[in-house]
C-alpha cells in the first residue's frame, strides 16, 4: 500500500505552508485595502472641500443678488421696503419650510451630529436645497441672521450627498458630513484653522491624525474656492494693534465679564421664546418668520445697521465709526432682531450675528471706559475685536474655537492676550448662568438626544491612582528563594509579588508551600512564578487597566522612571469602587 | 442592443470602478466651477455698477456741498466695493467737509497704511493735522504729499501742498522755515501770472521782499495788468524802499484798483519820499536846502502834535526846545551855504519824528510817515 501523501509530516508542513500563505496574503491585501481606502478618503475629502467651496460661493452671491433685488442697494433701505420685505418673504420662508423644507428650520451644527451619531453619515439632500433657498432668502431680505450656519449644513448636505454614494467603511462614511461641515465653515468664514477646530470641538469630538487629516483637507479646499472667486483678504479690516501695558488687561477682564453677561441675556432670550413660539398651534408657524420679520423690520427702520448678517457694520465698529452709546444701542437692537429671528424658525446662522454683537458690546465697553480713564491707549478697535471672540465664546461656549476665530477673521495676532482673558471669562459667566450650551439647548429642543461636547470635553477621568491601593502581598525580588517568600509570609497573604527581569509575576502561597515540601525552597522565585501580571502606572485611565484584570485577580502598579518599584496595587473591585465613589456608574 | 450593453457596463463598472468615480467627481466639480464663475463675473458687475452708481451719486454730492448726502452715498457705494481706495478718499473727503474729521482720519490713516506714498492721502492727512495743531505731524504729512505719488498732474498738486505747507508754517510763525520752503517752489512755476503773484505774496509774507518783487516782476512779465501782482509789486518795492518803482507799480495798479485805500497811502507816501529827500541825486544846494527845511517843519509839526496830546516826557520837551530854538536860523540862504547847518537840521528832523513815533505812534498822513521812512533809511539813532 503507497503512502497516503497527504498523511506523514512533509503534508502537514505544507498544508501549514499554504495556510500560512493564504494568511499572509490575506493580511496583505486588507492592509492594501485600508490604505486604498484611506488614501481615498483624502481625495474625497479634497473633492468634498472644493465642492462644498463652490457651494458656499453661490450661497454668499445669493444672498446678497437677493439683498440688492428685494431691500435695494442702499445701507439705509428706503421706507415701507424696510419693514414689508422682510415681513412678506418672512411668510414665504415660513411656507416654504413648513410645506416643503422641514429640516431646513433646525441648526446645521446638529443636523451634522445626527448625521455623524444617527443616521450614519446620510444628510437628506433636499434639507440641503431648503436650507440654501430659505436661508438666503432669510438674510438677504434682511432677517437677523448669519450665513455661516447654513454653510455648514450645506457643506455637510452636500458632502453626504458625495461620499455616501461611494463605498466606504461606516465610520468612513460617518465622517463625511463633518468634512463637508468642515469645508463649509471654513469657507464662509474664510478661517480654515477655526473651522477645522469648531468642527473637531462641537461636532467630532475628538482628535486623531484619522479624522484630523481629511478634515484640514476638506476645510482648506473649501477655503481655496472661497479665495477664488471671493478673494483672500480676511473677513474684516483690522488697524494694526497690539497690547500696550499689562495693566490693560483689567479693562479686558471686565469685557469678559460684560460680554458674559449680554451671552446669556442673548441665550435666555431666544432659548426661552424658541420653544413657546413652537409651542403654539400648527398654523401660526409660516406666520411667525413673517412677525420676526416686521419686528426686525420697524428695528431697522431706527437702526438699518441690524439688518442682514452685519458684516460692514462690524467693520465701521472696528475702524471707530460709532460713539459708544451707539455701539450699545445697536447690540442691544442686534440682541432682540436675532434672537426673533433665531425663535422664529427662520433660517439662518448665529455666527455673524454673535460676531455683531460681539463687536459692538466690545466698542461700546471700550469706548465707556475710554471715557472713565483716558489713560487707557487701545483704541476702540482692539475692544471690539476682543468682544467678538468673547461673545463667541459666550454663546457659542466653543473656547478654542473662540480665540482663533477673532485671529483668523481679523488676520491680527497681536491680540491674543486680551482675547484669551475676555473669552475665559465670558465662557465661565456664560456658563455660570447658562448651564446647558446653545447647541445641546437646540438638539433638545429638537427633540434629539445628541451627545454634548461641553459635557464631554469635562467628563471626570478616572485614573489608575484613582483606585489603587497599597500592595497587602509581601513583594520580592525574582532571584531570592522560595525559602524568603515562605519566611515573609503571614497568614493573610493569599501570594508574593515577584519582579524579576521578565516583569511582574505572582506565587501563590499554596505552590510556595507545595515546593518547599518537595524540597525546592532554594528554587529563585522567578522560576516559581505561575502568573505574568503586566503593570500600569498610577496616570493610566481605568480604561486601560480594565480590560487588562480580565481573568486576573490584580495588576502591579510601578513608578513610571523604575518599574520594579511598585507604588500600588489594583483590582477589578478596586475600579468598580471607584466608579461608584465618583459617581461615574450613575452617570453611566 | 439595449440589453446586450447593460452587462458590459456593470462590468466596466466594476472593472475600473475607482477611475470611473474620479473621473465623474472631476467632470462634476469642473461642470460646477464653470457656472459659479459664470455666477460670480455676473455678480462682480453688478456690483461694480452699484458702487459706481454710488459714487458718481456721492461726488455730485460732495460739488453741490451736500458732505452728509454724499458720506451716505459714498459708504453705499463702499458697501460694494469695500476695498476701492478711490471711494475711501472720497469717504474721507467728504468726512472732512462735514467736519467730522476724527472719522476721516480713521480712512485715511487705512489708505496711507495701504499705500505710505499717496500724493493726496498724505495731503488730506496734512491738513487734518494742520487743523489739530499738530505741528509736527503735519509737517511730516505735508512733506509726504510734495514728494509722494500724485495720478494726474502732478507738478501742480506737488505746488499746491507745497504751497498749503507754506501757509501752515506762516501761520505758526516760522517764517525762515516758509521762506525756505518757498525758494524751491519759486524756481518751478509754470508760465502763470496768478501762480507767481501767490508766491510773491507769500515771499512777503516770510520777510523776503526781494524775491517777492521777482516774483511780481515775472508775473507782470506775463500779464502786464495783473492787478494782484502790481499791487504786490508796490508793496514789495516799498518794503525795500525802492520808492520810484513803488510810484509806478502804484500808480498802475490804482488805475485797475482805485479804491484800494493801502494803495493811494503807500503811492502818496512814495511820492511825499521822493519830494522829501535831500539826498536825491542831481539836487541844487537851493533844492536841498527847501527839502531840509520841509523836512524839519514836518518833523516839527508832529513833534507838536505829540507833545499836545500828554505830557510830554523831558527827552521830548528837550527835543522840541532845541527844534523851536533852530527853526529862526533855518532860512534858505543859509540852509544853502551852510553844510553843517543842512545836516544838524536834517538829523534833528529825523530825530524828532522816531521819537514822536516812539511817543505817540506811527504817524498816518503821507508826509510824516515819509519823514519817518527817511530817518529809517538814514538810520542814526532810533
Amino acid at each position: 500500500m503507497a503512502p497516503d501523501p497527504t498523511s506523514g509530516a512533509p503534508a502537514l508542513r505544507a498544508l501549514a505552508r499554504r495556510r500560512w500563505l493564504t494568511l499572509w496574503t490575506g493580511l496583505q491585501d486588507t492592509l492594501r485595502a485600508v490604505q486604498r481606502e484611506e488614501q481615498a478618503f483624502l481625495l474625497l475629502a479634497i473633492f468634498i472641500g472644493l465642492f462644498v467651496g463652490l457651494a458656499v460661493v453661490c450661497l454668499r452671491i445669493a444672498i446678497e443678488w437677493l439683498r440688492i433685488t428685494l431691500i435695494g442697494s442702499s445701507l439705509q433701505p428706503p421706507f415701507p421696503r424696510v419693514i414689508l420685505v422682510p415681513a412678506l418673504t418672512g411668510l414665504a420662508i415660513g411656507l416654504l419650510v413648513r410645506y416643503v423644507f422641514p429640516s431646513a428650520r433646525s441648526s446645521g451644527v446638529n443636523q451634522t451630529k445626527s448625521a455623524l451619531y444617527i443616521d450614519d453619515g446620510h444628510i437628506p439632500f433636499r434639507s440641503v436645497v431648503g436650507k440654501f433657498v430659505t436661508s438666503a432668502l432669510a438674510i438677504g431680505s434682511g432677517h437677523s441672521l448669519g450665513p455661516e450656519d447654513p454653510s455648514l449644513h450645506i457643506g455637510a448636505g452636500v458632502a453626504s450627498g458625495v461620499g455616501g454614494r461611494l463605498s466606504f467603511s461606516r465610520d468612513k462614511v460617518r465622517l463625511v458630513a463633518p468634512l463637508g461641515a468642515a469645508a463649509g465653515l471654513a469657507a464662509a468664514f474664510n478661517a480654515p484653522i477655526s473651522a477645522v477646530i469648531f468642527v473637531i470641538e462641537e461636532v467630532i469630538g475628538r482628535w486623531s491624525v484619522g479624522v484630523l487629516g481629511p478634515v484640514i483637507l476638506s476645510a482648506v479646499s473649501g477655503v481655496v474656492m472661497a479665495h477664488w472667486f471671493l478673494g483672500a483678504e480676511p473677513l474684516f479690516r483690522v488697524p494694526a494693534v497690539e497690547l500696550v501695558h499689562p495693566t490693560e488687561l483689567i479693562a479686558y477682564a471686565a469685557l469678559g465679564l460684560v460680554g458674559g453677561a449680554a451671552a446669556v441675556v442673548f441665550l435666555r432670550l431666544a432659548l426661552s421664546m424658541r420653544p413657546r413660539l413652537r409651542a403654539l398651534p400648527s398654523w401660526t408657524w409660516p406666520w411667525q418668520p413673517a412677525v420676526a420679520g416686521l419686528v426686525v423690520g420697524l428695528v431697522g427702520l431706527r437702526v438699518p445697521e441690524v439688518m442682514g448678517a452685519g458684516y460692514e457694520t462690524i467693520d465701521q465698529a472696528i475702524h471707530g465709526q460709532y460713539v459708544w452709546h451707539v455701539l450699545a444701542l445697536l447690540a442691544a437692537a442686534k440682541i432682540v432682531a436675532t434672537a426673533v429671528s433665531f425663535a422664529s424658525g427662520t433660517p439662518g446662522g448665529l455666527f455673524a450675528p454673535t460676531l455683531f454683537i460681539g463687536a459692538m458690546v466690545g466698542g461700546a465697553v471700550g469706548g465707556l471706559q475710554r471715557l472713565v480713564y483716558p489713560d487707557l491707549s487701545a483704541p476702540i478697535a482692539v475692544y471690539a475685536l476682543v468682544g467678538m471672540g468673547t461673545l463667541f465664546a459666550g454663546i457659542l461656549r466653543a473656547p478654542m474655537t473662540s480665540v482663533f476665530m477673532v485671529l483668523e477673521v481679523t488676520g491680527n495676532y497681536g491680540i491674543i492676550v486680551p482675547v484669551m482673558v475676555s473669552n475665559t471669562l465670558a465662557y465661565i459667566v456664560s456658563r455660570r448662568f447658562q448651564r446647558t450650551p446653545l447647541f445641546d439647548v437646540l438638539s433638545r429642543q429638537d427633540g434629539l438626544d445628541l451627545p454634548s461636547m461641553e459635557a464631554q470635553r469635562e467628563q471626570v477621568v478616572l485614573r489608575v491612582e484613582d483606585a489603587m491601593r497599597p500592595a497587602r502581598d509581601p513583594v520580592l525580588a525574582g532571584h531570592q528563594p522560595v525559602s524568603d517568600a515562605l519566611a515573609r509570609l503571614d497568614a493573610s497573604s493569599l501570594r508574593v509579588l515577584v519582579y524579576g527581569s521578565r516583569g511582574w509575576g505572582g506565587v501563590s502561597a499554596d505552590r510556595l508551600r507545595r515546593l518547599a515540601a518537595e524540597g525546592e525552597d532554594g528554587m529563585p522565585l522567578a522560576d516559581a512564578v505561575e502568573e505574568r501580571f503586566p503593570h500600569v502606572h498610577p496616570d493610566h485611565p481605568l480604561e486601560i487597566a480594565l480590560p487588562l484584570l480580565h481573568e486576573r485577580p490584580l495588576l502591579p502598579v510601578v513608578h513610571r522612571a523604575d518599574f520594579g518599584r511598585l507604588v500600588g496595587v489594583i483590582s477589578l473591585d478596586d475600579v468598580l469602587r471607584a466608579y461608584r465613589d465618583t459617581g461615574a456608574v450613575a452617570r453611566e | 442592443m439595449r440589453v446586450d450593453s447593460l452587462p458590459l457596463v456593470r462590468q466596466l463598472w466594476q472593472d475600473h470602478r475607482d477611475r470611473l468615480a474620479l473621473a465623474g467627481l472631476v467632470a462634476a466639480f469642473l461642470g460646477l466651477f464653470a457656472l459659479t464663475s459664470a455666477l460670480t463675473a455676473a455678480y462682480r458687475s453688478k456690483e461694480e455698477s452699484l458702487a459706481e452708481d454710488w459714487y458718481e451719486k456721492g461726488v455730485r454730492a460732495l460739488d453741490a456741498r451736500e458732505p452728509e448726502q454724499a458720506i451716505s452715498d459714498f459708504r453705499n457705494a463702499l458697501a460694494w466695493s469695500r476695498n476701492n481706495p478711490a471711494y475711501q478718499l472720497r469717504l474721507a473727503q467728504a468726512l472732512l467737509a462735514s467736519g467730522r474729521g476724527e472719522d476721516a482720519g480713521a480712512y485715511l490713516l487705512t489708505l496711507r497704511r495701504r499705500e505710505p506714498g499717496h500724493g493726496l492721502v498724505n495731503l488730506e492727512l496734512a491738513r487734518l493735522a494742520a487743523r489739530a495743531g499738530h505741528v509736527q505731524e503735519a509737517h511730516r504729512y505735508y512733506h509726504d504729499a510734495i514728494y509722494g505719488v500724485w495720478e494726474s498732474d502732478v507738478p501742480s498738486w506737488r505746488r499746491r501742498a507745497r504751497l498749503e505747507l507754506v501757509e501752515f508754517l506762516l501761520g505758526q510763525g516760522e517764517r525762515a522755515e516758509a521762506g525756505a520752503e518757498l525758494r524751491p517752489l519759486a524756481q518751478d512755476l509754470p508760465p502763470d501770472a496768478a501762480a507767481h503773484a501767490e508766491v510773491g505774496r507769500l515771499f512777503l509774507r516770510a520777510g523776503d521782499p526781494t524775491r517777492a518783487l521777482a516774483q511780481f516782476k515775472g508775473a507782470l512779465e506775463i500779464e502786464a495788468g495783473n492787478a494782484q501782482a502790481l499791487a504786490g509789486a508796490t508793496e514789495a518795492a516799498f518794503a525795500l524802499g525802492r520808492y520810484p518803482a513803488v510810484v509806478e507799480y502804484g500808480e498802475r495798479a490804482l488805475r485797475r484798483e482805485p479804491r484800494s485805500a493801502d494803495l493811494s497811502s503807500r503811492v502818496e507816501t512814495a511820492r511825499q519820499v521822493l519830494a522829501l529827500d535831500p539826498a536825491r541825486a542831481r539836487l541844487s544846494g537851493a533844492e536841498r536846502g527847501r527839502r531840509v527845511r520841509r523836512v524839519f517843519d514836518v518833523a516839527l509839526a508832529e513833534l507838536d502834535r505829540c507833545a499836545a496830546g500828554a505830557t510830554p516826557s523831558p527827552e521830548l520837551a528837550g527835543l522840541l526846545r532845541r527844534a523851536h530854538d533852530l527853526r529862526p536860523r533855518l532860512r534858505p540862504p543859509a540852509l544853502q551855504r551852510d553844510l553843517e547847518l543842512r545836516e544838524g537840521a536834517f538829523d534833528l528832523a529825523l530825530e524828532a519824528v522816531r521819537l514822536a513815533s516812539r511817543a505817540c505812534g506811527e504817524p498816518a498822513a503821507p508826509a510824516p510817515r515819509a519823514v519817518l521812512l527817511l530817518a529809517g533809511r538814514n538810520g542814526t539813532g532810533g
